[in-house]
């Protein structure tokens, strides 16, 4: 065979086409999903604000997907696949505080996607995101801390090395005033004594918390089977458009990271659930992110 | 026998001023038939170009310039020689007159007689630059500076007993002000209030509202006496949780705002594919009052605009008694773009009004009202064309964005100006994006001159009348729209300047607030739901929050730092929440909004100081109680800014003044 003249290997056509490219990923969850299902894996204790929660997020999704440029169609079945292969099975953790869980769901998937769009049609309006999110995040879980302060610190990197942000201090006002301003009502008033404050799980941002037990990686990986293959199907089209970049980078130290939490035990503040959250979330967030138009057409 | 030429004569003028490939003053001196009256009528013997060359008045380097312009401009040769101040007007007008055969007469020396005035035809004098003159034997002169004027065909055609003279376009304007100054006076002040009383603030506080405010007060005075405690509970929580919604709904703003695609953008290109020939003539008025010195920068400034120069009608707006800029106005030998209305004395003393005395005399398809000190992009009024040709029939007003040109020179200028960033860059694009009404800023504002007048212009009691005319506009169904054009002014220098202005706008906008509210259903049904959230939270929320925000936050901040025991009965749980989110979220809010506006304006040497924007929030309700007291004992009193303070403005004085 001589490969010097042989045509360039192609993806099949289908794939390659915009509206059919998410087809992948979620073909691929749901099928995992049923099969899950059909071993029993599937936990169905289901709580009412869960259920509404995880509905509302899935909604929100799918207005956003739409409002990006998908198809009402492609939303609708994006949006459903999210909601029962992906945050159904997450939310049905009895022990889950359902606010503050699908709060933290919001907060990954905002800056993550924040991210991936940065410096492509918007610059202020994703930095404005990240700067909200990060200041909310601090009352949020775990996970969504870590996401948060390791994205943010990624974007303060991204925004020096590539962008005109003024001085180094202006760009950190910009970054993380909101954040500063939330930990110093919650700082304050403790240190005042008059109210008993949400206190943040900052042990997850500690390292000495983590005790790393490489066995238990196996066990994760098999738990959470569908999310990771979700996670992987939407990296790989990412990858496939050009998409790829430094979102999906952050996303997989992230989950890196909660992965090592996950198996440090109680400690880190970490749990499976918020694992299987990033993925799902983040994987979403990633999917959105990738422009419903061909970057030609775009450019038209 | 008519006076004009029958339409198969015109036609031949017209073709022949075609053929000529010369304007219309020089090409139509077949027209003397319109001149038939006239005594020295005779035919041009040439074009009125090369009799300025003749005379001495232009050289032919300026001729061939001028035809050049002409050609690109689209204008009479006249109109161009004119603007670009190469002849003396009165010696033109002599020309001319000599050109078309016509008398010329020095209105100054030989006045009109006033007697043959139409007060309703007033405003047709001024648009076509003509006046009733003198009558002789049943023989009516009409004195004009544009001979060859459709318009002024139309007005006298089927009058046999009508003759023309010459004149110049400043006799007339000077004339015609003299004798209608009074009634253009009277109409500048009241017209509004007689035509639309609804919507007019020369009654403060209608007899309705003052029963509602009483009965209001009635009840809460007496709600105090009986439950004091759960009286100032439920108010402060009231208070607090619309701060925050105010709040909330200015960060909803900032954040729509920070896309790239909010606000309309008008590029480059398409200014550039605007033909000068299509453009319509841009009025321009500079309502000045005891700012001699800044005006040499302003004529630079509007010199220095790209837009031909013969379709501008820029009016110097000057108070009657103010003989210091009108000698200084003088003493600039303008050339004849530029003209001086004189207002007369008269009560209220306000920008609106002097604005409405000259909105009586524009001549232009589209007006823009700038200050003293306004440096405008040069492409604005173009942008401003394209804006109008893009958003449709229904656009009365296209605003443009403010900013400073002083930001750096003390702390005040520099929170002035992110405050600005915020209101111009933020706030405004993103109403126009949810299409709400936007409260139009102070200058640089562009309008559609017949809607202008067909809504009654601005309302001379008013103290913040471009924030109520925008809101007039969107109750009488009209839209306002955003241009990305910026015009650059002085940022106060000076706290007590700054306390006055600010007291002024924060004056205004409760008379706007309370004028839309006297019939608040109606008000409703004109701008629905989204008119009167912006009324509301935008409007009266910018006022509501600098009267509350002392009274709100300091008793607060003193019970959370000294937890005193008098005021914690009054800060129950859900009203501690309330109040620990306003001043964490509200502050932050604030100060992050600000910080986010200078990142979109690119001053990045601000966003350090939005850290200080809870100091500057308390000026800024000093100056919300000044202007309620002012609202109180003196509502219509016109808290004059001082401009030309900067040490940038003193060296451009300088500068200036050598170029002029």
């Amino acid at each position: 065979m001589d490969l010097a003249n042989s045509p360039p290997w192609r993806l099949p056509k289908p794939l390659l086409k915009t509206e059919d490219g998410p087809a992948l990923p979620i073909a691929l969850n749901l099928l995992f999903v049923l099969a899950l299902a059909a071993v029993g894996n599937w936990q169905t204790t289901l709580a009412p604000d869960s259920l509404l929660l995880a509905s509302g997020l899935c909604g929100l999704w799918r207005i956003h997907l739409q409002s990006e440029g998908r198809s009402w169609a492609w939303s609708s079945v994006l949006a459903s696949a999210g909601f029962f292969g992906l945050l159904l099975p997450i939310s049905s953790t009895p022990d889950l505080h359902a606010l503050q869980f699908f709060g933290g769901a919001a907060i990954v998937y905002g800056m993550t996607w924040s991210f991936a769009v940065f410096g492509r049609d918007e610059i202020l309006r994703p930095l404005a995101n990240i700067a909200f999110l990060l200041g909310v995040a601090v009352f949020a879980p775990a996970a969504a801390i870590l996401s948060a302060v390791l994205i943010s610190v990624l974007f303060f990197v991204v925004c020096r090395w590539k962008f005109e942000t003024g001085r180094w201090w202006d760009t950190a006002l910009l970054i993380f005033t909101p954040a500063v301003f939330a930990a110093l009502a919650i700082y304050g008033l403790r240190w005042l004594g008059l109210r008993s404050v949400y206190s943040p799980e900052i042990s997850a941002l500690l390292p000495n918390h983590y005790v790393v037990s490489v066995g238990s990686f196996p066990a994760i990986i098999t738990q959470l089977y569908a999310s990771f293959v979700f996670f992987a199907a939407v990296v790989l089209l990412r990858l496939i458009k050009s998409e790829i970049g430094r979102a999906d980078l952050a996303l997989m130290i992230i989950i890196g990271l909660l992965m090592l939490g996950a198996v440090s035990g109680k400690s880190t503040g970490v749990g499976i659930r918020d694992v299987a959250l990033c993925l799902a979330v983040g994987g979403a967030a990633l999917l959105s992110a990738l422009p419903a138009k061909p970057k030609h057409e775009a450019a038209l | 026998m008519s006076p004009f030429p029958q339409p198969d004569e015109e036609l031949k003028t017209r073709a022949a001023a075609a053929a000529a490939g010369a304007g219309s003053y020089e090409a139509r001196g077949d027209r003397v038939s319109v001149y038939q009256h006239s005594e020295t009528a005779e035919e041009p013997r040439f074009r009125i170009g090369e009799l300025l060359v003749e005379a001495g008045l232009i050289t032919a380097e300026q001729r061939d310039e001028a035809l050049r312009l002409q050609k690109s401009w689209g204008s009479r040769l006249g109109d161009i020689v004119l603007a670009m101040g190469w002849v003396k007007p009165l010696r033109f007008y002599e020309t001319l007159a000599a050109h078309f055969g016509l008398d010329f007469v020095n209105l100054i020396e030989q006045p009109p007689d006033e007697t043959l005035f139409m007060p309703a035809d007033y405003g047709t004098y001024a648009q076509h630059l003509f006046l009733p003159w003198r009558k002789s034997a049943g023989v009516l002169s009409v004195a004009t500076a544009e001979p060859d004027s459709q318009d002024l065909r139309n007005y006298w055609r089927g009058r046999t007993d009508v003759c023309f003279v010459m004149t110049s376009k400043f006799d007339i304007l000077w004339e015609l002000q003299r004798v209608a100054g009074p009634e253009f006076s009277k109409q500048a002040v009241f017209h509004l209030a007689h035509s639309n009383p609804q919507h007019s603030a020369q009654q403060v506080v209608t007899r309705p509202q003052k029963i509602v405010g009483l009965v209001g007060a009635i009840a809460l005075a007496l709600t105090f006496y009986w439950q004091p405690l759960w009286s100032a509970i439920v108010l402060n929580a009231a208070l607090n949780s619309t701060l925050l919604i105010c709040f909330l709904f200015r960060a909803f703003l900032c954040w729509l705002s920070c896309s790239e695609n909010t606000g309309m953008k008008i590029t480059h290109e398409e200014v550039q594919a605007l033909s000068n020939a299509d453009l319509p003539i841009y009025s321009v008025l500079v309502p000045m009052f005891k700012e001699p010195d800044v005006l040499p920068i302003l004529a630079g400034a509007l010199r220095r605009m790209d837009y031909p120069r013969s379709k501008l009608d820029i009016k110097l707006v000057l108070e009657d008694g103010d003989y210091e800029t009108i000698q200084a106005a003088k003493d600039l030998a303008l050339d004849a773009t530029f003209e001086i209305i004189r207002v007369p004395r008269s009560q209220p003393q306000t920008k609106p009004k002097a604005c409405n005395y000259a909105l009586r005399l524009a001549r232009g398809k589209y007006l823009t009202i700038y200050d003293a000190e306004d440096k405008p992009e040069p492409d604005q009024l173009k942008k401003a064309v394209a804006a109008f040709n893009r958003l449709g029939e229904l656009t009365a007003c296209v605003q443009s964005r403010l900013n400073y040109f002083n930001p750096e020179e003390n702390w005040l200028t520099r929170m002035f100006t992110l405050e600005y960033s915020l209101w111009f860059e933020m706030f405004l694009p993103a109403l126009d994006r949810m299409q709400m009404p936007i409260p139009l800023g102070g200058t640089s504002n562009h309008f559609d001159i017949a809607k202008l007048r067909e809504v009654g212009g601005w309302d001379p009691f008013n103290v913040t009348e471009d924030a109520d005319l925008g809101m007039r506009f969107a109750a009488l169904g009209y839209r306002v729209g955003m241009v990305n054009s910026v015009t650059y002014e002085e940022a106060n220098t000076r706290l007590g300047n700054w306390i006055r202005q600010r007291s002024r706008w924060l004056k205004g906008y409760m008379q706007t607030w309370l004028v839309n509210m006297r019939h608040p259903l109606k008000f409703f049904r004109e701008v629905k739901s989204r008119g009167l959230v912006c009324l509301h939270l935008f409007v009266g929320g910018a006022v509501l929050s600098g009267l509350a925000y002392p009274f709100m936050m300091i008793p607060f901040i003193i019970w959370v730092i000294t937890g005193t025991s008098a005021l914690k009965p009054f800060y129950p749980y859900p009203v501690f929440l309330i109040g620990i989110t306003n001043l964490t979220v509200g502050i932050g809010c604030l100060v992050y909004l600000s910080m986010l506006a200078a990142a979109k304006r690119k001053h990045w040497k601000l966003v350090w100081y939005a850290l200080t924007t809870p100091v500057y929030w308390f000026l800024h309700s000093v100056a919300a109680y000044k202007g309620l007291w002012q609202l109180a004992t003196n509502p219509f009193y016109w808290e004059k800014t001082v401009h030309g303070l900067s040490k940038l403005t003193t060296v451009e004085i300088a500068q200036a003044a050598s170029q002029n």
